[in-house]
């Protein structure tokens, strides 16, 4: 059974990552779980400066999910390289540094700062996220802008390109299809669904940001729907994430196609998720006489 | 911090909607007054997130330990139905404790004020007994909105404790706050250790600062890792950072380094 999967010029041991946002730098789940079985860790966003967040609250729970407005919280790339990088030295599994700004100049200073750092394997363009003003969500709707920032990122690295998506648009497929073409390694999606709460005592938004992003088992449907359009539109490896709570769910998004996934949300709930997602891939495997991860896109037309 | 398969000892209505819940605690961890744990309440997806609770007590002989709820939503309900036995998903001990503060100022020639209302009544009660074992005498104070809310079997008969009703069904007639403010004895030397509703903790802290003496404050907020991770439990700071993680930094701030609104 071979669990490995490419992606651009690397491979991961096996296809189980933590999503971005929910793990911060590996530091404080490592004290819970063996980071060395991980497929990859997908670290929280870093931009170039510093940025303090959103107000509070930043969550709140709703049916089967989470809806939150963190505001891309990071520490900036100088205490990402004095404070981070020392323990992501010391990682034994692939990190995707997770790259996002208000600005093309914010994404690519993040790449031309982090380029010659060996610990970084990968880079995840978060184009996608709902919670910051500018940028972000902005980027990632528009596909001439996808391609336009995914060509200009490509001409700063060698290291793979994974394009975040968001859920957010009429049609994902156009949205993937132009990070393909601007030169991205993989697709990764689903980033969170906009979503909102309002509290009807005080009539206002729960969250002072109004409109944010919800996860969580609420959303896998609408993640593997998208990671099943999306590995139809594109060549390039799609990493499905949205709602991952089980195995099951996981095998959900490789039989849709993709060949990586990651979990997020599930792991509040559970932190040794991953490891139990990656065995019971493992068994489902087995049981069901596959060889490699490809082999799970043989079913679903 | 870790995550283990705890056991019910045992759950007890102890006022209105208020349970005391025993359950055994692992080997080689020694939770202090403060610091709290989260409770996954059941394996479906909807409540989703682990719950959040301080400990209330903890017997380092028996390794048990205790937290003191209130069924107030959807996860709450569930473990108010919990029997001797049944098996607890735990993930702790998690955040700062009081302790860490103790050590720092170590003053114990000041009276220690411990200061509890509502659900923040459990890990002030531990703090209460961690102080009394370390031969200080606190004065405790529990301030409940009506008697039929006061958990009166979890107070230690061997601890000053002052309970403070708002509508005066039982003890001083008054919130905290108006019990302070009527002590005299209470105005100088005094360092206050505070768990409770906001406007409590605020008040408290305000009455720190008109007294020029030094509060703590274990502050609450929605949380979803728990452990520092995903940023979402933060709380407004006066620092150099403008925000600090409930879970991690906190749940115990120096009350003059919290940013009150």
């Amino acid at each position: 059974m071979d669990l490995k999967i490419n992606i651009g010029n690397i491979q991961l041991p096996n296809p189980v990552g933590t999503a971005s946002g929910t793990f911060g730098f590996g530091e404080e789940y490592g004290e819970l779980l063996d980071l060395s079985q991980l497929g990859a860790i997908y670290t929280k966003a870093l931009t170039p400066m510093p940025r303090d967040g959103n107000a509070v609250p930043r969550l709140v729970e709703t049916p089967s999910g989470i809806l939150n407005s963190i505001g891309l919280a990071n520490p900036g790339i100088e205490k990402f390289l004095s404070d981070k990088v020392p323990f992501l030295e010391t990682v034994k599994c692939p990190v995707i540094l997770n790259v996002s700004g208000s600005t093309e100049a914010d994404y690519k200073e993040v790449i031309e700062r982090t380029d010659n750092l060996e610990c970084i394997d990968a880079y995840e363009i978060n184009i996608s996220c709902p919670n910051v003003k500018h940028g972000g969500l902005a980027f990632g709707t528009d596909p001439i802008q996808v391609e336009n920032l995914t060509g200009k990122l490509r001409k700063l690295t060698v290291k793979p390109l994974i394009v975040k998506l968001t859920p957010n648009v009429t049609d994902i497929s156009v949205i993937a299809k132009a990070a393909e073409a601007g030169g991205a390694d993989s697709i990764s999606c689903i980033n969170t669904v906009r979503g909102m709460v309002i509290d009807t005592k005080r009539k206002q938004s729960v969250i002072p940001a109004g409109i944010s992003g919800l996860s969580g088992p609420a959303i896998r449907p609408v993640g593997v729907a998208a990671a099943y359009t999306v590995s139809r539109a594109v060549k390039i490896p799609v990493v499905g994430l949205g709602g991952i709570m089980s195995a099951d769910d996981a095998i959900q998004y490789l039989l849709a196609g993709a060949s990586a996934i990651q979990v997020g949300t599930g792991l509040f709930v559970d932190p040794l998720l991953p490891i139990k997602v990656l065995n019971g891939i493992q068994q489902y495997m087995k049981e069901n006489q596959l060889e490699k991860i490809s082999d799970f896109h043989t079913f679903i037309n | 911090m870790k995550q283990f398969i705890s056991t019910v000892i045992e759950l007890k209505s102890i006022a209105e909607d208020y349970f005391l819940l025993s359950f055994t605690w692992i080997p080689d961890s020694t939770p202090a007054a403060g610091q709290f744990l989260t409770i996954r309440t059941t394996e479906l997806s909807s409540p989703l997130l682990r719950r959040p609770f301080a400990l209330s007590s903890f017997d380092n002989k028996s390794k048990t330990a205790s937290i003191i709820f209130q069924k107030r939503g959807e996860g709450t309900k569930i473990m108010s139905q919990l029997i001797k036995g049944d098996k607890l998903d735990i993930m702790g001990p998690l955040g700062n404790s009081f302790s860490d503060f103790k050590a720092k100022s170590d003053n114990t020639k000041k009276k220690q004020v411990i200061v509890a209302g509502g659900i923040g009544t459990g890990p002030m009660l531990y703090l209460a007994e961690e102080m009394r074992e370390g031969g200080i005498e606190p004065l405790l104070i529990v301030g409940c909105r009506t008697k039929s809310l006061i958990p009166f079997s979890s107070f230690n008969k061997n601890i000053e404790t002052v309970i403070c009703t708002d509508d005066g069904s039982f003890g001083f007639k008054g919130n905290v706050i108006d019990y302070m403010n009527s002590n005299d004895k209470l105005t100088s030397d005094v360092t206050i250790y505070c768990c409770g509703p906001e406007p409590m903790l605020k008040g408290c802290h305000a009455y720190a600062e008109t007294t020029n003496n030094t509060c703590y404050v274990s502050l609450e907020q929605m949380m979803a890792c728990g452990i520092g991770a995903c940023m979402g439990c933060t709380c407004e700071t006066e620092g150099e950072k403008k925000y600090a993680r409930v879970c991690k930094d906190g749940p115990v701030f120096k009350s003059s380094e919290v940013k009150w609104t």
